[in-house]
């Protein structure tokens, strides 16, 4: 639970300026597209009203520029699960700031309608404040969604029968002006016209950056103890060993259907579709409370056996009693508090390998349970195939290896091929890490280490450009590459800057091409000698940049204000 | 089921025929006509008024003139309120509703202002909460009593109304509104020490010990466990709060703790049998204890 601080000093109006001015410069997106974290400390005792205030006018800022696939997600998240007619018309707004309108964003948008049908209101998208009590003000949450499924366009015409069902069930409910607007809509639509759902309505596993891979490193799971339904105790370390959990987080007064109970629900399903299969035995899973204060065991009982749960010993519903701020460091939980309740928190699901390390994160939209027991099962998989079987279960191996020679004999070959691959000279090594290791990482966002691991090799990337710079004194290629890493590690890493990450790609690619290529020159030029030292095992490693002031580094740990 | 009877039930006819509504809003809209008849044709119209969008604007304006009858502007709201009880229909008129009763939330009439802010309150309306949270704090923009705004702020454990709450059981403007504070309190988990003071606190009142057993009870099961020993073990509490702890621990207590407690059984053992001297609900509570946890 979080301690009950002191009302954050920034006034909503205040709030309101510094978005606006962050929505007219493009430079400071990312501080915008900060306010979008749940965990932002600008909402911590907030009220949740104002939170959806905020975030609402966060994302109408955002979509004065167009949306980013990656920013998409928000508008979505907002349709897909918004309860608050405010925000829900902020979505609904944004979304008409996409630069590729897709037949999937009408279903969402009629979704949203059916959301809001009992929370509607008029709504004000001018001003900052949300409500519009003026007698001439005539828009409300659903007619904001039904104008923006009317941008859609002919983008209607792929789910046209979804639109024409929901129209012919009254689900949701249309006035006959908002019904006149879906029908000509539909009208102008020509059949045919269908395309696939948009990238971004995936939630993947992304870039994470360096402030998440600090806030992971100080969470210690260790610290964590938990309270079962029944009252049992139990430490993190040990409920998630042995097996993969898939984990959910919810709070029982949270009121939105769509979040926590429905996820409670999609767990239950999860749990006795593995039970159909036959797996029932092999994945474990665990609903964890935002609230542990409240969320005593008796309440988590009751709230578990209503949504269909099955609790046992590896099937649990908990609070923690110790080590909750590590518990919400160690999931990097989208959450945040006013006093002791939750003012807004996002989706999330999780699956957890048999040593407790979180493998794969659900985040914000709707996880489908088929996609996520199949990903638990396969985790399953790769946990019986490295694990040796232990006394409780599992079938002993015909022949028993000691795992001293086990592991010899997976290395021998591994070693081998290492040696032929790798760089046996600072040209190759620059090349490599140029063409391979840095363009592959951004894509292993899961990869706690990766933080550490990338700025390793930008240094070492460095450092043999550095060599072959003094050698030949030309330092462009190496310029090329400290500009690279600069924008990889300050821009990407730190300030989570997706562009900034491609950019430093290509700018260490062009660094490492021409130190590549400058090196031919040289080789063919006469200074054969220079070819030479392809073949010395040791690189000497000038003075390595930083890639972050240790100051720095502590300011990007915590959300930017 | 098949019906055994050949008559049809009787039914009321509905007021649809469009000519009759037409006169009844008619009469509804004439400030000539008697607030007698006036009130004839609400009543007439029934759940037709939600049912056309002009006849529903008529009867709101009705609602928001302060210059119409409060009898009738009363009857507009209660009128509009019974056909909300459908949710369909009143899905179709929320977002006009609300704004009418948010409209009439500041209105000079304090049952009209009341009713409204509590229809509000229910449907969890923010900026309602917020402004009987600004009614709290500073009294001068109170819109209704404290201790009803606190009762409406309670319908909603995100109405951000635990602060104010806490400064009220602090420094309370009258004692109903402290109890209503602290009623809205027994849903917040950072309260529970604040109710186990409160409980083991002689200078309290009754009422507000009970109410603070019962709000630690939903709070914190186990510390109201060891709270009630220590009051049921205390000669030197009166015997209703007495009474209040044997009940605790005679229906939540732990069975085992309870049967291995000597010290506690004795007492309650001597209670049960006291003589005439004794509290009758004191050796009443103490009798259902020893049956359920001694037998």
């Amino acid at each position: 639970m979080a301690p009950a601080e002191a009302a954050s000093p920034l006034s909503e109006e205040n709030f309101a300026r510094i978005v606006d001015a962050l929505g007219s410069d493009p430079a400071r997106r990312s501080e915008l597209i900060g306010f979008l974290d749940e965990r932002h400390s600008v909402y911590r005792e907030r009220g949740t009203a104002a939170v959806a205030r905020m975030r609402g006018w966060t994302l109408l800022t955002l979509a004065r520029r167009p949306l980013q696939n990656d920013e998409v997600v928000f508008v979505l998240e907002e349709l897909q699960t918004g309860r608050t007619a405010y925000e829900v018309a902020c979505a609904a707004r944004a979304m008409r700031s996409t630069a590729n309108p897709v037949p999937a964003m009408a279903s969402l948008l009629l979704r949203a309608a059916a959301n809001v049908r009992a929370v509607d209101d008029h709504v004000d998208l001018v001003r900052y404040g949300g409500v519009n009590d003026a007698e001439d003000a005539s828009s409300t949450a659903t007619d904001v969604l039904i104008d923006t499924l009317a941008w859609l366009g002919t983008a209607v015409a792929g789910v046209r029968e979804v639109v024409e069902t929901a129209l012919q069930s009254g689900d949701p409910p249309l006035s006959p002006r908002q019904r006149e607007r879906v029908e000509r809509c539909l009208a102008q639509c020509t059949a045919g016209a269908v395309g696939g759902p948009p990238a971004c309505c995936t939630p993947g596993a992304g870039w994470t950056g360096l402030r998440r891979w600090l806030a992971r490193t100080r969470a210690d799971p260790h610290a964590i103890a938990f309270e079962d339904q029944d009252g049992g105790l139990v430490r993190y370390g040990d409920f998630f060993r042995g097996q993969p959990t898939v984990v959910v987080f919810f709070y029982t007064r949270c009121n939105n259907a769509g979040k926590c109970s429905l996820s409670v629900s999609k767990l239950a399903r999860i749990q006795r579709m593995l039970v159909e299969a036959g797996l029932g035995h092999r994945v474990q899973t665990a609903a964890i409370t935002y609230d542990p204060d409240y969320d005593l065991a008796p309440r988590l009982r009751g709230y578990a056996q209503s949504r269909g749960m099955r609790m046992d010993a590896r099937n649990r519903v908990m609070r923690s009693v110790e080590g909750a701020a590590e518990l919400r460091l160690h999931f990097e939980l989208g959450v945040n508090f006013i006093s002791s309740i939750v003012n807004r928190h996002r989706i999330e699901a999780f699956l957890v390998d048999g040593q407790g390390n979180i493998t794969t994160s659900f985040e914000r939209l709707q996880w489908d349970e088929q996609q996520v027991m199949s990903e638990a099962v396969a985790l399953a998989d790769r946990t019986d195939a490295t694990a040796p079987a232990d006394a409780c279960g599992g079938t002993p191996p015909a022949t028993v290896v000691s795992p001293a020679k086990r592991k010899r004999i997976w290395l021998a070959p591994l070693a081998y091929l290492a040696m032929a691959l790798l760089p046996k000279c600072p040209i190759c090594g620059a090349t490599y890490l140029s063409l391979s290791g840095i363009m592959a990482l951004p894509h292993l966002g899961h990869i706690y280490w990766m933080v550490p691991a990338l700025a390793v090799l930008v240094v070492i990337n460095l450092a043999s450009l550095g060599w072959l710079a003094r050698t030949r004194e030309d330092w462009r290629a190496f310029a090329l590459a400290l500009l690279g890493g600069a924008l990889t590690i300050g821009g990407g890493i730190a300030l989570d800057h997706q562009a900034s990450i491609y950019a430093g790609i290509a700018v260490s690619l062009i660094g490492g091409m021409l130190g590549l290529a400058g090196t031919r020159v040289v080789l063919g030029g006469g200074r054969a000698n220079a070819g030479t030292t392809c073949a010395r095992p040791t690189l000497r490693l000038g003075p390595s940049p930083e890639p972050a002031s240790s100051s720095s580094l502590e300011t990007l740990a915590t959300p930017a204000r | 089921m098949a019906s055994t009877s050949s008559k049809p039930p009787r039914r009321r006819a509905p007021t649809t025929d469009a000519a009759a509504l037409a006169s009844h809003s008619a009469v509804l809209a004439d400030p000539r006509k008697s607030v007698k008849q006036r009130l004839a044709a609400l009543t007439a119209l029934g759940w037709a008024i939600t049912d056309d969008p002009q006849r529903l604007a008529a009867v709101l304006g009705l609602l928001k003139d302060p210059s119409e009858p409060m009898r009738l502007r009363l009857a507009a709201l209660a009128a509009i309120q019974s056909s909300t009880f459908h949710p369909e229909r009143l899905e179709k008129i929320r977002a006009d509703y609300l704004r009418a009763l948010r409209t009439v939330s500041s209105d000079a009439d304090l049952e009209l202002r009341q009713r409204a802010l509590g229809m509000l309150a229910r449907e969890h309306d923010p900026a309602t909460q917020e402004r009987l949270i600004d009614g709290l704090r500073e009294p001068s923009k109170a819109l209704v009593p404290p201790e009803k705004a606190l009762q409406l702020l309670s319908y909603d454990v995100h109405s951000n109304a635990y602060s104010v709450a806490r400064a009220i059981v602090d420094a309370p403007p009258n004692e109903t509104a402290r109890r209503e504070a602290l009623r809205l309190l027994a849903a917040d988990g950072a309260s529970a020490q604040m109710f186990e003071d409160i409980l083991m606190d002689k200078a309290e009142t009754s009422e507000i010990r009970q109410l603070s057993a019962s709000a630690l009870h939903n709070l914190a099961p186990d510390r109201l466990q060891a709270c009630a020993r220590r009051i049921t073990l205390d000669p030197s509490e009166p015997s209703d709060i007495r009474s209040v702890g044997v009940t605790a621990l005679t229906h939540f207590g732990d069975n085992d703790a309870m049967q291995q407690d000597h010290v506690l059984n004795a007492c309650l053992t001597q209670l049960g049998d006291g003589g005439d001297g004794e509290d009758p609900m004191l050796q009443t509570a103490a009798r259902q204890y020893i049956a359920k946890r001694l037998a």
